[in-house]
């Protein structure tokens, strides 16, 4: 079994440096992955990709929920005030309104809903966990994913 | 990276849509990123190998954003001597962000050394304009991509592999049947050239170009013989090829010349990527702009759409 810190390490130090990272908000994601960069140091095999998942879904989640938060609070935008995001809503809000004109292209946007459908097969099944090549796979939509968000505009 | 001020650092990062990975990824603060390559004589020995170091650069540029900072570390004694040498490294030195020369007697204490005094460096602001042009660019063609129209392209069949004289007798042959106009050796100038301070006859060259009539634009047609051996810098260098092709120097200033470009990448051979992600170099080579053929009838489909 793979324990993936190497990525992990890459998506934090990444996600660190990109503009992002001083909005208020994103600081909460950084230390979400900063929790999925310990999980690695997790010994039992399941134990650790049940945590890996979880994190990384919360961190993309919340990245995402931030940068459409911060985009439909901008005056002039599409205002949709939310208690909160879901990773639906969020992805629903780029596709539909852009951010700055961005969107996910759509390799990006379809690896983002295979990471919904992942994320709810593994944290809702019942004793379901990924092989090392799923949790390759579901580890690089995450960061293909969040490669492609930090390059929208602030 | 002891005793260097660092918010954040990793040695041999991994990010999975780079073709070549950076040996250091620094940020010295929130919301900056320095990404560095260590070069030396041996990563550009050649003009394709060159190509390809640049292809890292606009990679970074594309994934982590412009303002990231790609920092080259010239890890030899002294900048690289001899005319072809020279002109190879001003290419790198015209576009990366900072290069700088680093004895290679004492790497480790030098490199550190090195760092610590280029913390502060800054994306270099002339060639912003290049790297969001070409973002708007391969994102437009990105949102046409759709991966069942390229399943040919990473079929687990064994490829069948032609050797490229042989091809190009083929495709010769089918246009004087087809009434195809075409020339052999066809060279084009980029941007390339500027950027580097090179001389004219350093345009890019392909083994034949050919369009649908007199009047029409001539598509200029490359062929790749992919094997695993030494794909990813073949591919490097296609990228950056790709880009290129695409940009003329006008005045002071790197301007996009629209879509008339067709450029035709004829595959010999599989273009499956990794196991995880099998589309990763169709995507990119898409990406850029190469209309993809593996027949000579694709080639000549995609040259009379032009009518």
């Amino acid at each position: 079994m793979q324990t993936f810190r190497r990525e992990i390490a890459s998506i934090l130090t990444t996600l660190s440096g990109s503009p992002w990272a001083t909005h208020p908000g994103v600081q909460k994601v950084l230390t979400e992955y900063g929790h999925l960069a310990e999980a690695a140091r997790t010994p039992h095999a399941t134990r650790r990709i049940s945590l890996q998942i979880f994190h990384a879904s919360r961190a993309i989640d919340s990245l995402l929920a931030q940068i459409a938060g911060n985009e439909a609070a901008k005056p002039g935008t599409a205002n949709h005030t939310k208690p909160f995001w879901t990773l639906g809503s969020s992805l629903h809000y780029i596709e539909h309104h852009s951010i700055g004109g961005r969107k996910f292209i759509p390799a990006t946007k379809t690896d983002l809903d295979l990471l919904t459908i992942d994320r709810n097969t593994y944290l809702h099944g019942a004793d379901v966990f990924p092989t090392d090549v799923q949790m390759r796979l579901f580890l690089t939509r995450t960061v293909k994913a969040l490669q492609e968000a930090i390059t929208f505009p602030m | 990276m002891k005793g260097l001020d660092l918010r954040s650092y990793q040695q041999n990062p991994f990010l999975p849509d780079l073709l070549h990975q950076p040996d250091f990824l620094l940020v010295p603060e929130l919301g900056r990123l320095i990404v560095v390559y260590v070069l030396s004589s041996h990563s550009i020995a050649t003009w394709r190998e060159t190509l390809a170091a640049v292809e890292d650069l606009f990679e970074v540029k594309q994934q982590c954003g412009e303002a990231t900072v790609v920092y080259g570390i010239w890890m030899e004694d002294a900048r690289p001597s001899g005319r072809e040498n020279e002109q190879r490294f001003e290419l790198l030195a015209g576009l990366f962000d900072q290069i700088d020369v680093l004895s290679a007697s004492e790497p480790v204490r030098g490199l550190h050394a090195q760092i610590r005094d280029r913390l502060q460096l800054r994306a270099r602001t002339e060639l912003l304009d290049l790297w969001r042009q070409e973002r708007e660019r391969t994102t437009a063609n990105l949102q046409r991509f759709r991966e069942k129209w390229f399943k040919q392209f990473v079929t687990e069949e064994p490829p069948k592999r032609i050797g490229q004289s042989q091809l190009l007798r083929g495709i010769e042959q089918s246009f004087e049947r087809t009434g195809i106009v075409f020339e052999r050796n066809f060279r084009v100038r980029t941007a390339k050239e500027h950027l580097a301070g090179l001389p004219e006859r350093n345009s890019f060259r392909f083994p034949i170009a050919a369009r649908a009539a007199l009047g029409h634009e001539l598509a200029p047609i490359e062929t790749l013989s992919f094997d695993r051996a030494d794909a990813r810098t073949k591919l490097r260098y296609l990228m950056t090829k790709g880009r290129l092709l695409h940009y003329v120097y006008v005045g002071d200033r790197v301007l996009y010349q629209g879509g008339r470009r067709r450029p035709i990448l004829h595959i010999d051979g599989n273009l499956a990527g990794p196991e995880h992600d099998p589309y990763r170099y169709v995507r990119s080579l898409v990406s850029v702009g190469w209309h993809l053929t593996n027949s000579i009838e694709a080639i000549e489909e995609v040259i009379l759409a032009d009518l």
